[in-house]
């Protein structure tokens, strides 16, 4: 089986924000591996160890992403692309769909496993908009995976309703929620081997499609500006006799708040 | 003029309240509004879609639909977004939202945009804003063509007294099933319980309150107030509640009226689960909880004594 | 007696023990070099300190009878080889005697009645230590056959020789000496039997035996003396009493300085290392041999399990158990790697390539094939240690466990990628924002808004750096010891600056789990950081922090002057630059850190400052200062579950109520979660508070 799966560079989310004039503030960001993007990497070294798959990630954008990559390697990905282009600079998820097609279409994939969102921009989009550009059968929000045979897997969706078993036909798209697994840290060993491993790097030229055929000229949407997230303020604190202000803040709930 | 699709969002035979708030958005900047209903034995919810502020009703009911499954439901809600010739369709903030919305926007070749706090009309332009970077930041975004669809942010509409609607029922043929996706089982969450994610007010207990003893207490006041009853991660992983009851970053993110915080120091994940309740009280021990810090009300004490007080308080209240 | 009869057995008996021994020291050669041939005067005072004088049996105020009757039979031992030799040369001519000790010698006299009573001393010892082990039965004692042989053979080897001496009394001083047996008779001294009232007390016993019984007395106790001594010499190695001869020798080469030697820094880079998995132990013929001399050494006492927080709390290591898997997985494999180790030495020689493949191919071979952690030992007994080296401070013969346990966890974390794998959250956000917690490291420093702090960003021209730590930085509990600490500098006008933003962990925990690529990258990207701004000196107030920078970022090119802010805060009040109240009311406790005490030796300071604060009596722990009590977060246990036995800082927390103290003072912030979590559970935290030395400072400053 081979399986490809998707990482991108992304903000710390761990990191304070600031936004001025509408922009995000870059000075002392730092940026990492999407989590959602660890645990599709996960999912995919879990299947190689279990199953005999063989891996490779590709990953769009990010300027200098060796560093990323290489740990994917660590932990046990096989093989790599990576994608960067001046025109992908304001790609939006459709964009990242219709590159991740050619890349699909250059290979011989029989599973795709993405992670359901990307930190940065929380969309959740670009896994499924894939399946639906290459006509695959999608399941979204993965918590677990099963290999049945060579063409079928069984995956566990958390659903609105609960959990959805489902059996999928291969090829096919999924992407993964970070309770499938507990991403593992990369060997040690694997990252000295990884210093040596290559990564194949390649601009739209080389991918064999152009700005023009991927949407990057005419992105759908476009952010107009960055806005501070309004943060919640704490209330009123009250201590003292328990029985007092416990009285007090009911009569403030149903008078002033009217909760009750 | 704006026609916005709105698909009802239905549980367990009911009409979800998102389905009215984001028709009452509809109608308030000005839409023609319409909503598409998915399901088996769905004939007897009509009314309600009506009264929710719809003025014309897709109906796809077929067995085949009773469970979720993304394939037909997208093709059921393009169906009639076309029919509608809808430019803007709107789900609500739900797992089965946020699989079919980027679908339906690929099928139709139009915008998608993942839980969006707001939507306004400058003539054509289409523009939302939602969060970002983990509600870090908030984005304006610019949609550079005339069809958007949208999951919308639970809470972020509000629902307009007594909107009212029309009745135009128009039948759609059932879709084919997904024959490379098939839905083997569903393992149900529900066990009786007050969903969380739907509840008016939810209390959840926290390390303070120790034990099983503590969760008791607190489950008392939830069984009065006929709360939702969550948890935070520490009484998840000490396994003295379910993790299907986790408020939280990895776990149910809710936004009550009420939120009451029981023995919850504050974490940061928890907070992202529980931010956007409309009114939070907190009880802890400890007055420099950072809880404090997002709790309209807090009350800084024992939640031992202070449950039993805020029962009889409540309860002399209401009555 | 019979010279060829004694010639023979001596023969025979030294060329058995020496092919022992020889195989013994071979397979120490074989084993990987070790740099402890140095300090040639320090070692030799160790030697004489602890080994000879005893000192950590006689010196240790628990069980000291039992180190006393140690020391006894252990010193008599060594008075008692002269007695021997004196006895081999009786074998080969009547009455002979060493040089000067000789009847004509009051030096002679004097010996012959200190082995007298030596003698006796010594069987009273064993006597009491068949009692103690069938009787008393210690919990730490480990009962084993070769336990009570041992001591049988000792006191057959003093019964003999006083009843060996009886018989010489009755036969020359009741039976007029028939066979002219040699005494001692010197006209100034006196007859040999006035300085041996043991031996004619001995005599007593048979004398009424008649000549006969005695003759043979005589001989029967003699050859039974000889034949007793020398196959005790050759059980020696066999077992746990091979330390009588390897005690001495590993005692003189314990690691000096740092509580243990400075671990060798790995060379990651060493590509060669990680073909060969020779990075950390994983397989037994990976030790060194002062390792392999350890193992040989163990004497299986059980004061290391004793005193060990996690033994105690019924948790699966148990020390001495360790050392004997370990050292019965090295027997096991001796031959192989002796082999190896000559067939090594063999491939300088060799000049073509395709042979030299072959030869390290054939030397691979040997290499053992059980893995250390899975096979011999078990994944929790590896994981459980604290590294709180209290099993070190008591080890009467100095084995150094926890630099073992260590290179273990590094051989899993590094070759085996086996480790707890509930340590990734806290390895992870140390790689990312240099903290355990993962939080973002701009908020290092938000802990020092408005209390007025330069970093060293703003003016790197101060006399100290104060490093924070991440507790200190993002604990809410610690930060408030970090805002008392800076209050008191502050007062004292010291001029000092923090790192902020810039400062990350120094990786302690990382390296303590074996994690040591994550603990370099960590110590260069510090130490560049250090450097870059000149520091010289720093003051911490943890005492992890203060153990890493000070003693193992020096091989990594960081050299700095580290002090704990417990000495600092009491070099401050002795110059009279703060004044202390003595205020605080209500008795007082101090809990030793680990790293601050056994690891530094820091333990009179804490106790000046916590009297000059205190009005209430300074009250000390059942187990204090170098026997202090681990609070269970070292060794990186900090970051994982509890799951078997007790809880280690619940065990301290119920010692320091049964102190019946209204407070406990700590100088750590791990100490400090732990305890308060502790005092927590036992629903204490009310009555007695727990604080940090820098805290109750603060408080009662003038």
């Amino acid at each position: 089986m081979k399986i490809l799966t998707t990482v991108k560079k992304v903000v710390d989310v761990e990191l304070t924000i600031h936004v001025k004039d509408g922009a995000i503030v870059e000075d002392g960001l730092q940026y990492v591996i999407n989590a959602w993007d660890e645990n599709a990497v996960e999912t995919a070294v879990q299947l190689k160890e279990n199953s005999g798959a063989e891996t490779t990630l590709v990953s769009i954008g990010g300027g200098d992403n060796t560093d990323m990559i290489r740990r994917c390697y660590a932990m046990g990905i096989e093989n790599g692309i990576h994608i960067e282009d001046p025109a992908l600079a304001a790609a939006d998820s459709f964009v990242y769909a219709k590159v991740l097609q050619k890349v699909y279409e250059k290979g011989d994939y029989d599973l795709v496993i993405t992670g359901k969102q990307a930190q940065d921009t929380d969309n959740g989009q670009t896994g499924i908009i894939l399946a639906e550009y290459l006509g695959l059968p999608c399941v979204s929000n993965v918590i677990a995976i099963e290999v049945l045979d060579d063409q079928h897997i069984k995956v566990s969706r958390s659903g609105d309703a609960g959990t959805e078993i489902v059996e999928l036909e291969l090829p096919a798209v999924v992407t993964v929620d970070v309770s499938i697994n507990e991403p593992r840290l990369p060997a040690m060993r694997g990252i000295m081997m990884a210093k040596k491993k290559k990564i194949d790097v390649m601009d739209l030229a080389a991918l064999g499609t152009s700005p023009d055929e991927v949407g990057c000229a005419t992105p759908k949407s476009e952010i107009a500006e960055f806005l501070k997230s309004d943060t919640r303020q704490g209330g009123q604190k009250f201590e003292g006799n328990a029985a007092e202000i416990t009285a007090q803040v009911v009569d403030l709930l149903a008078n002033e708040a009217k909760v009750f | 003029m704006a026609k916005v699709l709105v698909i009802a969002e239905i549980k367990q035979g009911v009409i979800k309240s998102s389905t009215t708030e984001l028709l009452s958005k509809a109608k308030a900047i000005g839409a023609e509004t319409a909503v598409v209903a998915i399901g088996s034995n769905i004939e007897s919810l009509i009314p309600g879609l009506v009264s929710a502020g719809s003025d014309t009703q897709y109906v796809a009911d077929d067995p085949g639909l009773e469970l979720f499954s993304a394939g037909p439901y997208a093709s059921c809600v393009v169906d009639a977004a076309k029919q509608f010739g809808a430019n803007l369709i709107w789900f609500g903030f739900s797992e089965s939202g946020k699989a079919v919305a980027p679908r339906v926007a690929a099928q139709l070749d139009a915008a998608c945009a993942t839980e969006i706090t707001d939507v306004t009309l400058h003539g054509d332009q289409i523009e939302v804003t939602r969060p970002a970077i983990t509600n870090k930041v908030m984005q304006r975004v610019k949609v550079n063509i005339e069809e958007l669809v949208a999951v919308v942010r639970a809470g972020a509409f509000e629902a307009t007294e007594g909107i009212t609607g029309t009745e135009n029922v128009i039948k759609l043929s059932p879709p084919a099933p997904d024959l490379k996706a098939v839905i083997k089982e569903l393992v149900s969450d529900a066990s009786g319980d007050i969903d969380l994610a739907d509840a008016d007010i939810v209390i959840s207990v926290g390390r303070g309150a120790k034990d099983q003893a503590g969760i008791d207490l607190v489950k008392e006041l939830a069984n009065d107030l006929k709360a939702g009853f969550g948890s935070s991660r520490a009484m998840v992983d000490g396994g003295f509640m379910p993790h299907g009851k986790q408020v939280g970053q990895t776990g149910k993110i809710v936004a009550p009226n009420l939120y009451m915080a029981f023995g919850i120091s504050g974490a940061i994940q928890h907070l992202a689960g529980m931010n956007g309740s409309k009114v939070i009280l907190a009880v802890n021990k400890d007055p420099e909880a950072p809880i404090f810090n997002v709790a309209d009300y807090g009350i800084v004490g024992d939640l031992f004594e202070v449950v039993p007080i805020l029962r009889e308080e409540i309860k002399k209240i209401r009555t | 007696m019979n010279p060829l009869l004694i010639s023979l057995l001596i023969i025979v008996a030294l060329s058995v023990f020496g092919r022992t021994m020889f195989g013994k020291i071979q397979l120490l050669k074989a084993l990987e070099p070790a740099d402890r041939v140095n300090h040639l005067k320090e070692r030799l005072m160790n030697m004489v300190i602890l080994a000879i004088g005893q000192k950590r049996l006689v010196g240790r105020a628990k069980e000291r009878s039992s180190g006393i009757m140690h020391a006894f039979i252990f010193w008599g031992f060594c008075i008692l080889l002269i007695r021997s030799l004196t006895l081999y040369g009786e074998g080969f001519q009547q009455g002979y005697h060493l040089p000067f000790l000789g009847g004509d010698y009051l030096l002679g006299y004097l010996y012959v009645a200190l082995k007298d009573i030596i003698e006796a001393i010594v069987l009273l010892m064993i006597i009491f230590a068949f009692f103690r082990r069938a009787v008393l039965k210690p919990k730490r004692m480990h009962n084993t056959f070769e336990a009570y042989l041992v001591l049988g053979l000792i006191g057959i080897l003093m019964a003999s020789d006083l009843l060996y001496d009886g018989a010489r009394y009755n036969l020359i001083q009741l039976y007029n000496n028939p066979g002219s047996i040699h005494y001692f008779n010197n006209p100034q001294y006196g007859s040999e039997f006035l300085w041996t009232p043991i031996s004619v007390a001995a005599a007593s016993l048979i004398s009424g035996l008649g000549v006969d019984a005695n003759t043979a007395f005589l001989t029967i106790m003699f050859w039974l003396h000889i034949c007793t001594q020398l196959v005790f010499l050759n059980l020696l190695p066999l077992g746990k009493h091979f330390h009588v001869i390897t005690a001495l020798p590993n005692v003189f080469l314990k690691s000096l300085g740092y509580p243990h030697e400075k671990p060798k820094l790995l060379d990651l880079e060493d590509e060669a290392a990680w073909e060969d998995e020779s990075l950390g132990i994983n397989h037994i013929h990976q030790l060194n041999w002062k390792q392999g001399l350890d193992l040989y050494t163990c004497t299986e006492c059980g004061r290391c399990k004793e005193v060990c927080p996690t033994y105690t709390t019924d948790k699966p290591l148990n020390l001495h158990e360790f050392n004997d898997k370990l050292k019965q997985e090295l027997l096991e494999n001796a031959d192989n790697i002796i082999k190896k180790a000559k067939l090594s030495s063999t491939i300088e020689q060799i000049e073509d390539s395709a042979q030299i493949e072959k030869l390290k191919e054939e030397i691979n071979a040997l290499n053992s094939k059980k893995q250390l952690i899975g096979e011999v030992i078990a994944e929790d007994t590896l994981w459980a240690c604290t590294t709180c080296r209290a099993c070190e401070e008591v080890c009467p013969v100095a084995i150094e466990h926890v630099p073992r346990i260590t290179a273990m966890r590094q051989g899993q974390f590094l070759m085996a990628e086996a480790y707890p794998k509930e340590l990734n959250p806290a390895l992870k956000g140390l790689e990312r924002n240099g903290n355990p917690w993962g939080i973002g490291y701009d908020k290092r420093a938000d802990w020092a808004e408005g209390l007025d702090i330069k970093t060293m960003a703003d003016d790197q021209n101060v006399d100290y750096l104060l490093w924070v730590g991440c507790a200190g930085s993002f604990d809410d509990r610690s930060k408030k010891v970090t805002t008392s600490l800076v209050r008191i500098l502050q007062k004292a006008g010291i001029s000092f600056a923090i790192l902020g933003i810039e400062e990350k962990c120094t990786g302690d925990y990382a390296r303590r789990v074996g994690n040591e690529m994550l603990f370099q990258m960590m110590a260069q990207e510090n130490i560049e950081t250090l450097n870059n701004y000149n520091v010289k000196k720093i003051i911490t107030a943890c005492p992890h922090c203060l153990n890493t920078l000070k003693h193992e970022y020096p091989p990594m090119g960081g050299d700095y002057d580290v002090i704990h802010h417990a000495e600092f805060i009491d070099q401050l009040v002795q110059k009279g630059k703060i004044q202390l109240k003595q205020s605080l009311a209500g008795a007082l406790t101090y809990h030793d850190p680990c790293y601050l005490g056994r690891y530094n030796n820091i333990f009179d300071q804490p106790r000046s400052i916590l009297r000059s604060v205190s009005k209430g009596v300074l009250k000390e722990l059942e187990r204090h200062g170098r026997e202090s009590f681990c609070c269970g977060a070292g060794g990186g246990r900090m970051w994982m579950d509890e799951t078997i036995g007790k809880r280690i800082n619940l065990e301290r927390s119920e010692e320091i109520v049964r102190r019946q103290v209204s407070n406990v003072a700590v100088g750590c912030p791990f100490c400090m979660t732990m305890i308060e979590d502790g005092m927590k559970e036992l629903g204490r935290e009310e009555e007695i508070k727990t604080m940090d030395i820098a805290e109750l400072v603060e408080k009662d400053m003038a």
